[in-house]
């Protein structure tokens, strides 16, 4: 086990640069999750991690070494493998046992050893066979006990679930975080998968392009993201933006003019802003309201007159594509049970602590009630 | 007649020794007498053409034990060499990155399609400057040189499909870049391996150009030029000439069989997953 501390990181291919000065620190124990879209940088920066890219400049240590020029093995490090990286010509056993033996373990060390992790991963009955004859789930075990086995101070995970079916990646999303709580091991994840990083991360880093936008917890990462990207790339659907002018901005709300002409209030610290500053303002489909009545209510909510372009029934709530009157397109999550006629028009309403603001650089202004939202299918 | 019983042969064992229809014909005309050969040479022998008299003849002479002796020892040895080289410099140009790696790509790229024997003399010239005229060694050097760029072609093609993953696998497993190679790459590629064994050794064993201008002396001859001797000017020993070439089938023919039963297991391994 051990922490794990960034500084000022970089990797460039030739000219290319792929990661911008990363700064990020990993305490003992934690299980951090990379996420991005492709090509953000994050299985490179694992690389750069494992050991198997060279740092371009920059340091990295693990605990208080700093471990730039060592190998993937000096550094104590296990990676599991989105193909699992299985070597096809031995056996369970051998697979587990392999690096051990290079070490110069004894044979009664290697053997007590893989007994012990095969034991953790419910796979002490394959031991005998070979990669091909296991299926992909024995197969992702086999990976992460081979990992196990040489008790590694810190944990990479490179997207170890995408080649499983769904149920079967909830599963080992699951036993994956009982084994993060078995070993009290330091670990590494990337995935793209919103899911997984939400459910498993004590922390979450978002790349994009190769620079970090944030790192947190996965509540924070949703509820006070730092920038437009993270807002977008969390949560499911997107996050709707409209753009706005700001009318009058302090620190306890703001008040914006949409471009429809309506004006809306939200309680985001506005003390940056100045009046006239065009910005975009963020509603989270789950936080709207769907209202048939197209009465005015008189509240300070967010009102947006929309005609349903499209509907998707989930089951428990259901997706409206919506358009509203001046043509921008709205995704909101409403009640699975309440009947929708497409085409009719209703009013999109949302309360003013759920509204998120971005300025034109991207940067949000951090919400004031950030948490204490319910989502409007609930009500 | 002839046409009846050749169909009688089990065919689908045909392929798999190699055997083309000349070799057939070597084979079949070995076992019969001096005058059945000349009689009719399409003709199976019977129990009144059957003979042994070829094999008892090259039997009996020593020299042709070491001719064999000698034939063994540079395909093998050459063999070695090429697939031990070969790998390992495929495995260097498919693996590693460095200053001139294409151009040494090209290069042996070049050797395939230039013939080893264009440069004849000039291998002589060099052969004798180190004193290796009439050595085995002169030709296991002269073979290793002419089967290596089709090796390192063809495996580093198969080295470049092994997944970087394994390899990264094995980096992260702490295994150093040569356990990689012999321990994790070269098991994977096996009948890539078996299939530049094939190519290679077959042109080896039937050489006659090179032993007969490096190592022409008596104790170096390799089998192909052994059989010379029985091929007079005035007066040929077909039953010796028919029998010995007959022998000279049997261990190239045995270690292809050996290395093709490995070629064609990697190749239904990987048909169906």
């Amino acid at each position: 086990m051990a922490s794990v501390t960034l500084n000022k990181l970089s990797k460039s291919y030739g000219n290319t640069p792929v990661l911008h000065n990363i700064d990020l620190h990993i305490a003992h124990g934690e299980l951090v999750v990379l996420v991005g879209p492709s090509g953000c940088g994050k299985s490179t920066l694992l690389r750069v991690l494992c050991g198997l890219e060279d740092i371009s400049s920059g340091e990295l240590r693990i605990d208080a070494d700093v471990v730039n020029t060592l190998s993937p093995a000096e550094r104590g490090i296990a990676m599991v493998f989105q193909s699992y990286a299985l070597y096809p010509h031995m056996n369970v056993f051998k697979n587990m046992a392999f690096g051990l033996k290079i070490q110069g373990s004894s044979q009664d060390d290697i053997a007590q050893r893989v007994q012990a992790a095969a034991e953790v991963l419910h796979i002490d009955h394959l031991l005998d066979r070979l990669p091909r004859e296991l299926s992909g789930g024995q197969r992702q075990r086999v990976a992460i006990g081979r990992a196990i086995v040489r008790k590694p101070r810190l944990f990479l995970f490179d997207e170890p679930l995408s080649n499983l079916d769904a149920s079967l990646r909830a599963k080992t999303r699951i036993e994956l975080s009982r084994l993060h709580r078995e070993l009290a091991a330091t670990m590494v994840y990337v995935t793209h998968d919103q899911v997984e990083a939400m459910t498993l991360g004590d922390k979450i880093v978002v790349l994009n392009e190769g620079h970090l936008q944030q790192a947190g917890t996965p509540l924070t990462l949703y509820q006070q993201p730092a920038n437009r990207f993270v807002a977008t790339f969390i949560g499911s659907p997107t996050i709707n933006l409209l753009p706005a002018r700001v009318l009058e901005a302090d620190s306890t709300g703001v008040r914006l003019r949409l471009a429809d002409g309506s004006q809306v209030l939200g309680l985001v610290d506005g003390s940056a802003l100045q009046p006239g500053e065009s910005v975009e303002i963020g509603l989270r489909p789950e936080h709207c309201r769907v209202d048939a009545s197209t009465a005015h209510s008189g509240s300070e909510d967010t009102a947006l007159h929309a005609e349903i372009a499209l509907v998707e029934h989930l089951g428990e709530s259901n997706l409206l594509y919506l358009k509203t009157d001046i043509g921008q397109e709205l995704i909101v999550r409403g009640d699975g049970n309440a009947a929708v006629r497409l085409g009719g028009t209703v009013i999109v309403r949302a309360a003013p602590e759920s509204l998120y603001l971005f300025r034109a650089d991207g940067t949000a202004a951090p919400r004031l009630r950030p948490g204490n939202m319910r989502s409007a299918h609930v009500h | 007649m002839t046409h009846t019983s050749t169909s009688a042969l089990p065919s689908r064992h045909l392929p798999r020794l190699g055997l083309a229809p000349s070799r057939v014909l070597v084979l079949m005309n070995s076992f019969k007498s001096r005058d059945a050969i000349f009689s009719d040479p399409l003709s199976w022998p019977t129990s009144e053409t059957f003979s042994l008299i070829g094999y008892t003849k090259v039997m009996a002479r020593s020299d042709v034990w070491m001719y064999f002796q000698n034939s063994f020892i540079v395909t093998v040895a050459s063999l070695f060499f090429i697939l031990l080289f070969g790998a390992m410099a495929a495995w260097g140009i498919s693996e590693y990155r460095f200053a001139g790696n294409r151009w040494l790509r090209f290069f042996f790229a070049f050797g395939i399609m230039v013939p080893i024997r264009l440069g004849t003399v000039s291998i002589l010239q060099i052969m004798v400057g180190l004193n290796l005229v009439n050595t085995l060694t002169a030709l296991v050097l002269v073979y290793v040189a002419q089967g290596l760029p089709l090796a390192i072609m063809i495996l580093s093609e198969f080295m470049a499909q092994v997944p970087g993953e394994l390899k990264d696998a094995a980096r992260c497993d702490g295994i150093d870049e040569f356990r990689i190679f012999f321990q994790v790459v070269v098991p994977l590629i096996r009948p890539a391996i078996a299939t530049v064994a094939v190519f290679t050794m077959v042109p080896i064993w039937n050489d006659l150009w090179f032993p007969l201008i490096l190592a022409p002396s008596e104790k170096t001859q390799t089998i192909t030029l052994g059989i010379q001797q029985f091929v007079g000017q005035y007066a040929t020993d077909w039953n010796a000439v028919l029998a010995s070439l007959s022998l000279a089938i049997v261990p190239v023919g045995s270690l292809y069989a050996l290395f093709s039963r490995q070629l064609i297991r990697g190749i239904t391994a990987g048909a169906v997953k």
